[in-house]
Order: C-alpha cells, then sequence, then structure tokens
C-alpha cells in the first residue's frame, strides 16, 4: 500500500508540477495586477515650436548626466547586423550622441524581424517595465499599441524649436493617428517615408526583349507570359512569414477603395470579406496562375529571396526602399516603379506612410539622453546619411529636398502623391498578425481567400475594445 | 484523586516559567521554519501565479491598462476559437508518439544494458540531444531541413532529388519534422531512465529466465517489463505532458507556427496571444482550460496504470 500511495503521490505531484508550469508560462509577467491605470500625461494643446527648419541638435543648455542608454532597435533597423549599411548608420548616430553627450555611451539590442516576435519582446518589455531608453519600432498601430507604455513626446518636441515643422509624415506616429499639427499626443518621431515599389533587372527583362518595366496590371501579366516562355522567373515573391502578399494587398487594395474606405475598414463597416479585398487578392494571385513566381514562392524568406534580384535570377521584386544598399553591386541594371494597380478605383495616390519611428518608453531611465538621441538621428546630417546607406526617403524635410539618388528621389517624388495609409500600418497590430499568417496561406493555395480574410476580420472584432 | 499533569501545566521546577516544554509543538516550530524557504518559493512561484491566473482569466486585460472583469466571455471566444482548436489538434498528435517514446527507447536500452558490441558508443550518442539545449536542436533541425538546407542537398548528392521537399514549408511536412525532433530529443533520456531501472534489477532474475530457455525477446517481455512498470508509468506521463505543455521551444525555432497557422501548438497560441496580441486575460483563460486539459489526461493515465487502487 506505501508503494501505490507513494505512486499515486508521483503523479499528483507531476500533474501539479505540469500544471504550475502550465499557468505560469501562460502567464509569465502577469504575476502581479495590471500598473494602475495613471492617465497619460497628455500635455496642454501647442502649437509646434516656432517655424525654423533646423532644429537645433547641439547639447542642451543643461548638461544631462552622462549614462549608457539601451537602444532597441526594431522597424527597419532589425537588420542591422554588424557591417551592414544599416547598422553603419546607427553607429554614426552613436557617434555623434557620445560626442554631444560626453560620458555617455549607447547599448544596442536587435529586435526579431519576424513582427510577431518584436511584438511579443516589446509587450513582455513594457509589461515587466524592463524597458530600454529609445526604440526604433514600425510606425502606426505597431506603436500606438504601446500608447500606455510610451512617453508621449510632446515636451520634448516643444522644448525644441523647429522640430515639430522639420519633419514630415507625422501623423501615423501620434495617437489616434492625428498629429494635429503638434497639438495631438506625439508618440514617436517618424524616420523615413514607406512605400512598396517594384524593382527591376532591365537586362534581366532586356532578355525577354522587354524594354520597359509595366506601369499596369494587365501589362504584367503579360510581361510574366513573356518571361516564362524566354524561361525567367517573372517575380521573386518570399512569402514565408505572409510580408509580400501582405505588400501586394496593402498596395493593391488602394486601387479598389474609395476614398474614406480605410476608415470604414478599422470601424469595421466595411469587413475584411468586402469584394474589395477579394478582388485585389485575385489579382495577386495571377501571379501564381500565370506562373509569375516560382513554387517555393510561399515558404521563401522574403530577404533570402531577394537575393535572386541580385543575381539575375528574376526580373521583378516587390520591396520596400529600404532594399537599395543590398542592390549596390548591380546598381547600373536596376530600376524601381510602381507596383502596377489591378483596380480602378478613384483613389489615385499610393498606399504611403512613416515607415519606422523613434519612440520612449515612460519607464525609460535617461529620457533626456534618449531624446538628445533622438534629436540627433533626425537631424539633417543624420537623415541624409539616411539616403546614402538605407535608400530610405527621409521624414526630415531639409534631407528629403536634398536627395542627389535618382532612384530614391523617384520613390520620395512618389510618396508624397500620399493616397491613403498603409493598411497593415494602421489596422490593430493583432489583427495584423493574423493578416499575414492568413495570406500567406492563401497565396499558398492551402486556404480559401474568404477564409482567411474572415479570420482576419475575427482578429480585428476580437481586438475592438 | 491523583493530581493531573497537562502537557502545559506540569509540576513546576525553579528557574522555569512553570511550563513544561512540548517537545511535539517545538518540532512543529521547527518543521515550519525548515518548510518556510519551500513554502516561499511555492507561494511566489506556484500559487500566487496560479491565482493571479484564475483572477485575469475572467478579465480583459492588455498588460497595460486595469483588467476589466467580462466574466465567462474569455471562455466562451475560446471554445469557438479555431485556431485554438486546430492547435490542441497538433498537440494530440504529438501525444501519439508517446507509445513510440515508450517503446523505441525500452529497446535500445534493452540492446545497451545486455552490452550489445558498441554499446557505450550507442549509449553516449543516443544521450546527446538529451543534454543539447531545445533551441540549440531546433535551430539545428531548422538549417537541416531548409528547402536549400542538408538534407535535400543529401538526398539529391545520393540520386534521390524526387524527394526533395520543402520539409518545412509544407504544413503536414513541417508538423512532421516537428514531431521527429521531439521523439529525437526525448529518446536518449528515456533510454537512461530505463537503464537505470534495469540496473535496479535483480541480475538473477533474467540469468534465471535464460537458464529455463527464454530468448532475449521473452526475457525483455517477461522479466524487464514488469520490473521497469514504474519507469514506464514516468516515461508515459512525462511524455503525455511534454507533447501538450513542452512543444512551445520546439514549435517556436523550428516553424515559428507556421506556414500559417498548420504548427501552432497551444502553448504557441497562447504566447502569441498574451505578447503579441496583447490579450493577457484570453491568454490566461487558455492557460487554465490547457491546464485543466492536461490534468484530467493525467488523472486518467495514473489512474488507469494504478487500477485506482490506493
Amino acid at each position: 500500500m506505501g508503494f501505490l500511495n507513494a505512486r499515486h503521490r508521483f503523479g499528483r505531484i507531476l500533474t501539479l508540477t505540469a500544471t504550475a508550469a502550465i499557468l505560469v508560462s501562460a502567464c509569465t509577467g502577469s504575476a502581479t495586477l495590471a500598473p494602475s491605470a495613471a492617465p497619460v500625461a497628455t500635455p496642454a494643446p501647442q502649437t509646434s515650436g516656432g517655424a525654423s527648419s533646423a532644429p537645433s541638435s547641439a547639447a542642451p543648455a543643461t548638461p544631462i548626466a552622462p549614462a549608457t542608454i539601451n537602444l532597441w532597435l526594431g522597424g527597419i533597423l532589425t537588420t542591422a547586423t554588424a557591417g551592414s549599411p544599416y547598422d553603419q548608420w546607427v553607429q554614426h548616430i552613436i557617434t555623434r550622441f557620445k560626442a554631444a553627450n560626453p560620458g555617455s555611451d549607447v547599448k544596442i539590442t536587435l529586435l526579431p524581424p519576424d513582427n510577431g516576435q518584436l511584438a511579443a519582446q516589446v509587450q513582455a518589455a513594457f509589461a515587466s517595465k524592463k524597458v530600454p531608453d529609445v526604440m526604433m519600432l514600425y510606425s502606426g498601430a505597431y506603436t500606438t499599441t504601446y500608447q500606455d507604455g510610451l512617453l508621449p513626446l510632446n515636451t520634448f518636441v516643444n522644448a525644441t524649436p523647429g522640430f515639430y515643422d522639420s519633419m514630415n509624415v507625422w501623423d501615423i506616429s501620434c495617437a489616434n493617428f492625428d498629429c494635429q499639427n503638434g497639438a495631438g499626443t506625439i508618440l514617436g518621431v517618424p524616420v523615413d517615408s514607406l512605400l512598396f515599389v517594384q524593382w527591376y533587372r532591365k537586362d534581366v527583362l532586356a532578355k525577354a526583349g522587354i524594354t520597359a518595366p509595366a506601369t499596369n496590371w494587365t501589362d504584367m501579366i503579360a510581361q510574366c507570359d513573356k518571361l516564362v516562355a524566354a524561361g525567367i522567373t517573372p517575380w521573386v515573391y518570399g512569402d514565408r512569414d505572409g510580408y509580400t502578399t501582405s505588400n501586394m494587398m496593402t498596395t493593391e487594395i488602394t486601387s479598389f477603395f474609395q476614398p474614406g474606405d480605410l476608415q470604414k475598414v478599422l470601424a469595421g463597416t466595411i469587413k475584411y470579406t468586402d469584394p474589395k479585398f477579394v478582388d485585389a487578392f485575385n489579382a495577386i494571385n495571377e501571379l501564381n496562375t500565370h506562373h509569375c513566381v516560382s513554387p517555393s514562392s510561399s515558404t521563401r524568406e522574403q530577404l533570402d529571396a531577394a537575393n535572386d534580384i541580385v543575381t539575375g535570377k528574376v526580373a521583378y521584386m516587390e520591396g520596400q526602399p529600404q532594399f537599395l544598399p543590398s542592390f549596390s553591386s548591380i546598381r547600373s541594371n536596376i530600376g524601381v516603379s510602381l507596383i502596377p494597380y489591378a483596380g480602378t478605383g478613384p483613389i489615385t495616390g499610393n498606399a504611403t506612410n512613416s515607415g519606422d519611428n523613434w519612440v520612449i518608453p515612460k519607464d525609460s531611465a535617461h529620457p533626456d539622453l534618449a531624446w538628445s538621441f533622438i534629436k540627433i538621428a533626425s537631424d539633417v546630417q543624420a537623415e541624409n546619411e539616411e539616403i546614402t546607406l538605407l535608400g530610405s526617403p527621409p521624414a526630415n524635410k531639409a534631407a528629403a529636398a536634398n536627395i542627389q539618388d535618382p532612384i530614391v528621389s523617384y520613390i520620395a517624388q512618389q510618396t508624397l502623391n500620399d493616397g491613403m495609409p498603409i493598411l497593415d500600418s494602421v489596422m490593430p497590430n493583432a489583427a495584423a498578425l493574423v493578416w499575414y499568417r492568413e495570406l500567406q496561406q492563401a497565396f499558398a493555395g492551402k486556404v480559401s481567400i474568404q477564409d482567411a480574410l474572415a479570420a482576419v476580420q475575427q482578429a480585428q472584432d476580437q481586438a475592438a475594445p | 484523586m491523583q493530581p493531573r499533569v497537562s502537557a502545559g501545566t506540569g509540576s513546576s521546577s525553579a528557574g522555569t516559567s512553570g511550563r513544561r516544554r512540548n517537545p511535539l509543538r517545538s518540532e512543529a516550530k521547527w518543521g515550519v521554519l525548515y518548510a518556510l524557504p519551500a513554502l516561499v518559493v511555492l507561494g511566489v512561484f506556484v500559487i500566487y501565479p496560479v491565482g493571479s491566473i484564475i483572477v485575469h482569466a475572467f478579465t480583459r486585460w492588455d498588460g497595460f491598462t486595469d483588467p476589466i472583469f467580462v466574466g465567462l466571455k474569455n471562455f466562451q471566444t475560446l471554445f469557438a476559437d479555431q485556431t485554438f482548436a486546430s492547435a490542441l489538434r497538433n498537440n494530440i498528435f504529438f501525444a501519439l508518439s508517446v507509445p513510440i517514446q515508450l517503446v523505441l527507447p525500452l529497446g535500445l536500452a534493452f540492446l545497451i544494458h545486455e552490452r550489445l558490441p558498441g554499446w557505450r558508443f550507442y549509449r553516449w550518442t543516443y544521450f546527446l540531444p538529451a543534454i543539447y539545449s531545445t533551441v540549440v536542436l531546433g535551430v539545428l533541425a531548422r538549417l537541416a531541413l531548409q528547402i536549400d538546407g542538408p538534407l535535400n542537398e543529401a538526398l539529391t548528392g545520393v540520386g534521390l532529388g524526387g524527394l526533395v521537399h520543402d520539409w518545412l514549408g509544407d504544413g503536414p511536412t513541417a508538423l512532421a519534422s516537428i514531431l521527429f525532433v521531439f521523439v529525437w530529443a526525448n529518446f536518449g533520456y528515456n533510454v537512461v531512465l530505463y537503464l537505470a531501472g534495469m540496473s535496479g534489477i535483480d541480475a538473477q532474475l533474467p540469468e534465471a529466465a535464460r537458464l529455463d530457455g527464454a530468448n532475449q525477446l521473452q526475457v525483455l517481455r517477461h522479466v524487464f517489463v514488469p520490473g521497469l512498470r514504474r519507469v514506464m508509468e514516468i516515461v508515459l506521463v512525462t511524455s503525455t505532458i511534454n507533447a501538450f505543455a513542452y512543444m512551445f521551444t520546439y514549435v517556436f525555432t523550428i516553424t515559428n507556427g507556421g506556414p500559417g497557422f498548420s504548427t501552432f501548438v497551444a502553448e504557441f497560441d497562447i504566447y502569441n496571444n498574451a505578447f503579441a496580441f496583447q490579450k493577457l486575460g484570453y491568454a490566461c483563460a487558455m492557460g487554465l482550460c490547457l491546464a485543466l486539459l492536461i490534468s484530467f489526461l493525467g488523472f486518467l493515465q495514473i489512474r488507469s496504470l494504478t487500477g485506482g487502487r490506493e
């Protein structure tokens, strides 16, 4: 009997241990009740600070105590691995930061490039209050979702004469995606303008007798057929994480929408299962049916797939402006154009907004130093380097006015033709993370687009307050 | 009438307060004192989190703002959640490997125990995955199984190009790949458990069986298996628990839940809801249900193995 009791106890202990382990693993970080809902200090509405477009990034009048600040790199800088142009850009900013703040230093942490993993790490940091001093995050809902954990920057912005007016594309870096010309709650400082474009190899197109990139969807599909006939894979399409189909969808949907439709989608009065979304996807899916993309397109990683255009295996690639540095070896053969639109909706502008922004968490140990860092990272010198090293159209107006590179200049011009924000930048974060996975499955032919979009709608409904 | 001597009011003696020390109470105090560190650890790391989880399971909570009580809404949502249902199905798929984890290591342990030529090598190589971090195993597996990874290159190299497959890009094979790594990672550990159990069996028993004409298989079946009953119970219960509660690292490192949602397991879904989707209240409800499910399965297993005997 003693043996049986012992055995029984062992079973119970095992079961209890497993129960505890699951619960702890499920809710690590929830061991304490949520912090009291101290309202986020909304700064008194003020107009932006002055008309000067050249803010000072020099050391402040009152010296800031030196310290090492923690910098987390999300957004486009998740790829800032040692030696990369992205890393060079950050290092140049750090060098200037250290010169402006003697005795201070910067400790860098790269966040994961996977949007879901990044969101989880940032959320865990906020929940545990173990936050960095300054962070780069994707703009829009990837930032505003953490609004309760972020320091409103109005006080800093207003204390820096000319800063607000020196920058473009503010809106989706503010609460409710509306900066109200500086009077709204500023959660981040925009870094760049984002627009998904069509990169193409002139020499590869020429092999199929094509002299100019496609400018409308019919032409695109016709070129696909021509390239396939010439034995060339027309498009590189790395959709393992669903980002490529998402980028194509957020671009194409612009041409199916009426003005104001985006707001209706976010409000739930237009569902993701609406025919406009289905039609946009069906157009993109023609890349499958016309063999424009390779069979492995749905399982290849996006950045890895981009190597195919560098090595001349394909003619076209969808991507953000920041792919430009990786094309340095094929610069004479690379071209950029707008992704052709499949719809004929009345919106004539492009899907564009700020891609990334700098934020300071509320629990930052060194907010003044963090702001000093942001000022340096946002000034003309840093943003000029952003053009040359990252290929990004900068948010800084003076730097944007001085773009010499024709490719970056072209993209910057297109971002000025602003039709609507990029959908996954402004949809609820939880819905966006479902959107990527569902679109990946739909493009891979594993689920119907109707089912995929219904799941996205469900995610958005569940995310609603 | 004989004066009654009670524990607390015994005859007084000089120099005392008039009370006799009760050795049982004193022992109890020391017992509590010795148990205190463990109780504190238990309270901080088990009881409080479990209580907190139960409370939060009935709230809507994003980790930033105050939780809002929503009653049973999280559970209603959970029972209609197709992703969670699909994730649980994947957990069940992994749990179906438990018989393999029970039998294969037993066979190898027996061969090693019987001093098969090269047994030391086998013992070492099969135990090796058990000493590696699961993260290392997952990353290695992901690299090996990529479409342009060493496995496909090897298949092409030996003329089996027709078998080249996008192992992690296709839902069913991605799931099977995770299962393979899971079994491989736990295989060596189970072998060691069996070896430990075999070393406790009286060496005269198999010897007597052989003298009576039993072959190796019969010795294994009729001598070792009954003697290893308790070890097999441990392997059975822990493997089942692992299949439901310790798959996160494999999924996270090998497929990150993809393609799509096809390799989601319950833990990964909980993690996503808690940290990526900021639905901590909902994640607590999921965790609670999963814990209850595992407890129920554990109870059933123990019950069936013991036949309900105390």
